[in-house]
């Protein structure tokens, strides 16, 4: 007779699994965003690809590591918990895409002077993503140290939110009013772009709130 | 052997008792890890009935012994009368909420015997007993601190995959769970058979030279099933209700509290341990039939100092100590009333 279902491995593979995609989805949303500043077109379409392939592999993971906890009731003290987790990082992948495909579709005109302010927002963007992933990942083994990752996403999110006024007040010293609805594109994009830091600040949140639940 | 239907009858008591304690003891020990469907009814079941009838069968006879130097009683129908009167008692305390001592009902029962006979209670005995009421949620407490820093340690310390967390205690409430319905078995078989070994209808059993079975075995093999039966047809309820209300406790919280628990029983049961620790001039626990719930209480009491001693509800505490008092008084009366009704009523030898 076999005693338990043993599906505790493969949980932990899909989790891992659903993390790299979400790992991998961030930087290639900051080269994209670097590709499509230095106009190169060819490989900003091969990010573009290469997103929505991972942001599929995500949702995938993310529905096969849903059904494994449900179905055969692990963690049941947590699983409300790392579920929710989960699902709101499945939005990193949703944006970074999003993101993406809208550059691609209305090709906004970014004004070439802004356009290292466009990459260092995508770069800190990245970096709070990158480190509330690593967050996580502790959250599931050495839970101890999570305060550490999570300072360090807010202070990515605020130097996100300081380079984001700072690009608007760029975009629109320029008094020209005929350029107005370039200007209010360009702003979307800059705000589109630094919602991902913000998400991760979010989740960040949750995870310091998490962390006294996964102590005894 | 002497098994007729007047001895079926009056056995029907320690069966109750039996029952009883496997609906409800053994509910304490799956209770969370069932109630939170870590482990499933049917393995909690199957491991639980093996273990408890192993633990009566093999290390029953310590617990027992204390037991028959406190009241041998000598007629089947005395023991008939202190085995039901316990096993109501334990009824109208757990009908008010309280989680009552078996161990407590069944020495309130016996002195209740003894008073109504005329025979001297041995005051050396009534109070290691009662002394053991004292000790068992202490001692349950304490382990329950140690086991709970050492496991929050570990926790803490070794980096181990939340996933793998989960897996480990699955296994852990297992092989605890089969810890604590053997200690159970060993400890507790003497309040549901202990009254009935001077009494009992079984003949010691020669298989070959080697294997033999002592009538006093298949006392407690019958008290086992009995207890069995209480696991399968009655636990799965309370186990719902132990792991999702009464205490709600963590997987791992109730491993803790189980482990505590299991220890303290065996402690109190274990007549290799005592041999072992009396052999060596070192002080040894008694070996008397302790009650799990105060156990399983002073555990939960472990874990809250354990975690600062903020969430201890002192009422609720207060409480559960009225019960542990009310108990073997309550019983006491009762088994004297029923004595009375028996010997005078149904003309039943109560004593000898």
């Amino acid at each position: 007779m076999k005693i338990f279902q043993d599906r505790n491995k493969e949980l932990e593979i899909e989790m891992d699994l659903y993390l790299n995609c979400l790992q991998k989805g961030v930087m290639t949303f900051n080269e994209g965003i670097k590709d499509f500043m230095d106009d190169n077109e060819g490989q900003f379409d091969e990010r573009i690809k290469s997103i929505i392939e991972l942001e599929n592999d995500a949702d995938e993971h993310l529905q096969t590591l849903k059904f494994i906890l449900f179905r055969y009731n692990l963690m049941p003290d947590l699983s409300a918990d790392i579920l929710e987790l989960m699902d709101a990082m499945d939005d990193i992948n949703d944006i970074a895409k999003d993101v993406l495909l809208g550059l691609y579709v209305e090709r906004p005109c970014i004004n070439p002077d802004h356009r290292s302010d466009f990459k260092m927002i995508a770069k800190y963007s990245r970096k709070a993503v990158e480190t509330l992933i690593k967050g996580v990942r502790i959250y599931l083994t050495q839970f101890r140290t999570i305060e550490d990752y999570v300072s360090k996403v807010y202070h990515f999110e605020s130097e996100v939110d300081t380079l984001l006024y700072n690009l608007k007040v760029k975009i629109f010293s320029d008094k020209d009013d005929m350029n107005f609805p370039i200007k209010m594109h360009e702003r979307y994009f800059a705000q589109e772009i630094a919602k991902l830091s913000d998400i991760a600040e979010d989740i960040a949140g949750k995870l310091a709130v998490f962390r006294f639940k996964r102590s005894l | 052997m002497d098994v007729t239907l007047s001895t079926t009858i009056f056995l029907s008591a320690g069966l109750f008792m039996g029952w009883s304690l496997g609906g409800n003891d053994a509910a304490n020990i799956f209770g969370t890890a069932v109630g939170t469907r870590m482990v499933r009814f049917s393995t909690a079941a199957l491991i639980c009935s093996i273990f408890v009838i192993l633990g009566a069968v093999v290390s029953g006879a310590g617990a027992s012994h204390t037991l028959g130097e406190l009241g041998a009683i000598n007629a089947i129908g005395g023991a008939f009368a202190v085995s039901a009167s316990a096993a109501f008692t334990v009824m109208m305390m757990t009908k008010r909420g309280l989680p009552v001592s078996t161990s407590q009902a069944i020495v309130g029962a016996i002195i209740g015997w003894n008073l109504f006979g005329g025979i001297d209670t041995d005051i050396s005995v009534v109070t290691k007993i009662i002394s053991t009421w004292g000790i068992t949620p202490v001692l349950a407490a304490i382990f329950a601190m140690v086991i709970y820093w050492i496991v929050r340690f570990s926790l803490e310390h070794i980096n181990i995959h939340v996933v793998r967390v989960d897996k480990y205690t699955r296994y852990a409430l297992v092989i605890v769970g089969a810890f604590g319905a053997y200690s159970l078995g060993a400890n507790n078989i003497a309040n549901v058979m202990g009254v009935f070994i001077n009494v009992s209808p079984f003949n010691t059993l020669s298989i070959s030279d080697t294997f033999v079975v002592t009538d006093v075995q298949q006392l407690f093999l019958l008290g086992g099933i009995a207890i069995a039966v209480g696991v399968y047809t009655y636990s799965k309820k309370v186990m719902l209700t132990v792991g999702k209300s009464i205490f709600k406790l963590s997987p791992i919280s109730a491993f803790i509290v189980v482990l505590a628990t299991s220890i303290v029983l065996f402690l109190f049961s274990s007549e290799a341990l005592y041999m072992w620790l009396t052999s060596r001039n070192l002080p040894a626990l008694p070996l008397v039939p302790v009650s799990q719930s105060q156990a399983i209480v002073g555990a939960i009491m472990g874990i809250g100092i354990a975690k600062g001693g903020r969430n201890i509800n002192s009422r609720e505490l207060l409480r559960i100590s009225s019960g542990w008092v009310m108990t073997p008084i309550l019983s006491m009366v009762i088994s004297m009333v029923s004595l009375y009704v028996l010997q005078n009523v149904f003309m039943q030898t109560v004593i000898r």
